[in-house]
């Protein structure tokens, strides 16, 4: 077969501020199911590589559940569209595709039997709606809020009821089967973020922003009790523990708290921090003893319930924001980092190699100040330096974990960056900007608009090779001089690759076509042939004997040409919805991509 | 920043939604008549009915006051197809009800109005001569 995809290292949940975050689990506390952009996660809590991302939505999904028998998950998105689709295979073969409501669906709800579904958010005429899981079909109604519903939860015994709690501050307590109204509860004074039903069905909670968590008897939705401050800081999400003796809930002052349901005191808290980024917006209980939640920042936190000390906790990492640019940087094959740079300006790594064994693709932060702009570009050394070039106009560099406290201050908006052990070169929109290494002067190498730069390293000069509109240039630094220019390509040039002896040279463009250039004869040998992809290619990598070329972009597909036999490629056809950018080769047969769903795939290509 | 500056931040009894209820399903219920509570804080029931009489359901609406109700419209078919009904929302916004009055009606008809699932017409009158059986009809027919 002519590839296979590898293990996955996903994206964390999406986060907003003021917003839950839905986290759900499969019914064997082993997998956490969440969404991110149009991916719905579902990240084995113990071993990264287990990771699965279901892609079939076409607009951002907002919730998914497992269904209590563990056979199917539910997700829904910001269009109103509902699908449900089968977890047990590797297909995730659709069981049904259903639009409720006409907008966003806040939050989702499987009941007892995983027979009926219930959906809330904002549609243009209800807030709710109950159909059947196999047919579609309505079985009753979710009315009596007057605006949108935030979070649903449905009593699995007999006498089933369900509850849903809305902006509107108010929780309406529905019976089930068919849903019906029943009444109206006006306990919190605030937005209500959350409501849930125990495992046994005997009380609900639910969760506001004014800082209160009430619960309720499970049967008939009177008030049992309050805990919380008046005026404390809002909580926004709560989940039950399995054995339905106590509550956890995430508040947005940062803390995780446990409180005992029937003293209705805190037991326990967490303090995550006190800043923004560790505002919590959303949790679950795994097991017994294990606790999740996440923070605005996107790290899921991982708890062990039966730890005293409060202070230290495992925690998750991965991309939360579409990935932007990479690099591979590493000289063994067995032990290398993939970094990966956002939008956002942040950057993570991920540890990918044999010699890490069970905790290949562990991600964890860069340390230190990175940048606060869209990260476009990085480049590294084969020192073990990698450098970034980012649009608050600086290009940083990564030793190993952290940030180096230095960073280069740039004139222009960068493009591109290439590092070479005499020189750092940055294309940027105001000409190439050369910064020689131990000097701090800089000179420009082009006034033009330098879309994309590669550079080869020599031991006294550098070959040089930038994209000037649709333009090739190749120059040599000492003595500076142009060599040559190739007009090949269709469209503006926007990424470059030596080889390691920096014989050929790739140029891949806006318009999908890939030109290859021997760098020795200074002429262009395959023109034509490499143009199978359908939009801009967005990066280049040659594979570790320089034999084969990967080429990824706006199109989602992933190309292989083979230097030796032009004519033929290897298609990885919708790697990556939304786009891939960045590829990488880990020696001559796997290849590593990260793309604008935040996931980091691998892929293993035989020669 | 409690809520948005459409609202006013009024809000309907728990029995709105019930007497609500117990029409569209119930069948016995002809018509129900909203208001504002005496301190003006929340939405209340001023009056239930089951008299199935339009004219008796529009002599409910003050002529210097606003009010919501919601009424059982029964109408024929054209070419004698049969009876059908429709639930219909009115807002009663009298032309001679003080300015104030009309404000807070204004601004609260959402937070009553949204929890109301199943109102097929909403009709908006401003003097008796916009609240008559045909308009109401004309809408009923419409879909």
């Amino acid at each position: 077969m002519a590839y296979k995809a590898g293990p996955i290292y996903p994206c964390n949940p999406a986060t907003a501020r003021s917003e839950s975050t839905k986290l759900g689990v499969d019914p064997k506390g082993e997998k956490l199911i969440y969404t991110n952009g149009r991916a719905v996660i579902i990240r084995d809590l113990n071993h990264t590589g287990l990771s699965h991302a279901y892609t079939q939505h076409t607009r951002s999904a907002t919730v998914a559940r497992f269904s209590p028998s563990g056979y199917y998950a539910a997700s829904a998105d910001v269009s109103g569209e509902v699908r449900i689709w089968d977890v047990t295979n590797p297909e995730n073969n659709l069981k049904l595709a259903i639009r409720p409501l006409s907008g966003k669906i806040n939050d989702l709800a499987w009941d007892g039997e995983s027979k009926r579904i219930i959906v809330g958010g904002e549609g243009k005429d209800k807030f709710g709606a109950a159909f059947f899981m196999d047919s579609g079909s309505s079985c009753g109604e979710i009315t009596g809020h007057s605006k949108p519903i935030n979070a649903l939860s449905i009593r699995h015994q007999r006498p089933f009821k369900a509850i849903s709690g809305s902006d509107d501050n108010s929780i309406i307590f529905h019976s089930a089967v068919p849903f019906k109204y029943d009444k109206m509860i006006n306990t919190h004074s605030r937005f209500v973020r959350d409501v849930a039903f125990s495992p046994n069905g005997d009380l609900f909670a639910s969760v506001a922003s004014d800082g209160k968590l009430f619960l309720y008897d499970g049967k008939t939705g009177e008030t049992k009790g309050e805990a919380g401050r008046e005026g404390g800081s809002s909580l926004m999400a709560c989940s039950w523990n399995l054995d339905s003796q106590s509550i956890a809930t995430a508040g947005a002052d940062g803390i995780v708290s446990i409180w005992d349901a029937s003293s209705l005191k805190s037991t326990q808290s967490y303090t995550v921090g006190s800043d923004v980024q560790s505002q919590q917006n959303g949790i679950v209980y795994a097991g017994p003893n294990s606790l999740v939640s996440i923070s605005l920042s996107g790290v899921l936190n991982i708890f062990d319930t039966r730890e005293s000390t409060s202070t230290k906790w495992r925690t998750l990492h991965g991309a939360t924001k579409a990935i932007t640019a990479s690099t591979l940087s590493g000289d063994t094959e067995k032990e290398v980092t993939f970094y990966t740079g956002s939008f956002d300006g942040s950057i993570k790594r991920f540890d990918i190699g044999e010699s890490y064994g069970a905790d290949e693709g562990r991600c964890d932060e860069v340390q230190g100040t990175g940048h606060t702009a869209n990260v476009v570009a990085f480049s590294t050394d084969y020192k073990g330096k990698v450098y970034s070039a980012g649009w608050d106009d600086k290009v940083s560099s990564i030793d190993g974990q952290s940030f180096s406290s230095t960073s280069l201050p740039i004139k222009a908006q960068p493009s591109g960056v290439a590092a070479t052990s005499n020189a750092i070169y940055v294309a940027t929109s105001s000409g190439l900007e050369v910064h020689p290494a131990g000097s701090n002067s800089t000179f420009l190498l082009s006034k033009d608009a330098v879309t994309a730069v590669a550079a080869h390293g020599g031991p006294n000069s550098d070959s040089v090779a930038y994209g000037v509109g649709k333009k090739v240039i190749l120059s040599s630094t000492s003595p500076e001089k142009e060599l040559a220019t190739f007009e090949d390509s269709k469209g503006d040039v926007l990424s470059l690759r030596f080889t390691k002896d920096g014989k050929y040279l790739a140029a891949g463009d806006s318009a999908g076509r890939i030109i290859l250039v021997d760098v020795e004869e200074k002429e262009v040998t395959v023109s034509s042939r490499w143009t199978f992809h359908t939009g801009r290619i967005v990066d280049l990598a040659w594979s570790k004997s320089d034999k084969r070329l990967a080429s990824v972009g706006l199109d989602e597909n992933v190309y292989i040409w083979d230097r030796k036999k032009v004519a033929k490629n290897i298609a990885i056809k919708n790697a990556h919805p939304g786009g891939v950018t960045g590829v990488s080769w880990l020696g001559d047969e796997k290849l590593i991509t990260a793309g604008s769903d935040g996931i980091v795939r691998t892929w293993i290509v035989p020669a | 920043m409690v809520s948005s500056s459409l609202s006013s931040g009024v809000q309907p009894t728990q029995e709105c939604l019930e007497k609500f209820q117990e029409l569209k399903t119930g069948k016995k219920l002809s018509y129900v008549v909203y208001g504002l509570s005496e301190d003006k804080k929340s939405i209340v029931v001023l009056k239930t009915s089951e008299d199935k009489d339009f004219d008796t359901f529009v002599g409910e609406l003050p002529e210097k006051e606003c009010r919501w109700a919601v009424y059982d419209f029964e109408f024929t078919l054209p070419g004698g197809e049969g009876v059908r009904n429709k639930l219909v929302f009115v807002v009663w916004s009298p032309d001679d009800a003080n300015v104030k009055n009309k404000m807070m009606f204004a601004s609260s008809k959402d937070a009553l109005r949204r929890r109301l699932e199943g109102i097929h017409i909403e009709i908006q009158a401003t003097d008796f001569s916009e609240i008559t059986k045909d308009a109401i009809l004309e809408k009923a027919l419409r879909r």
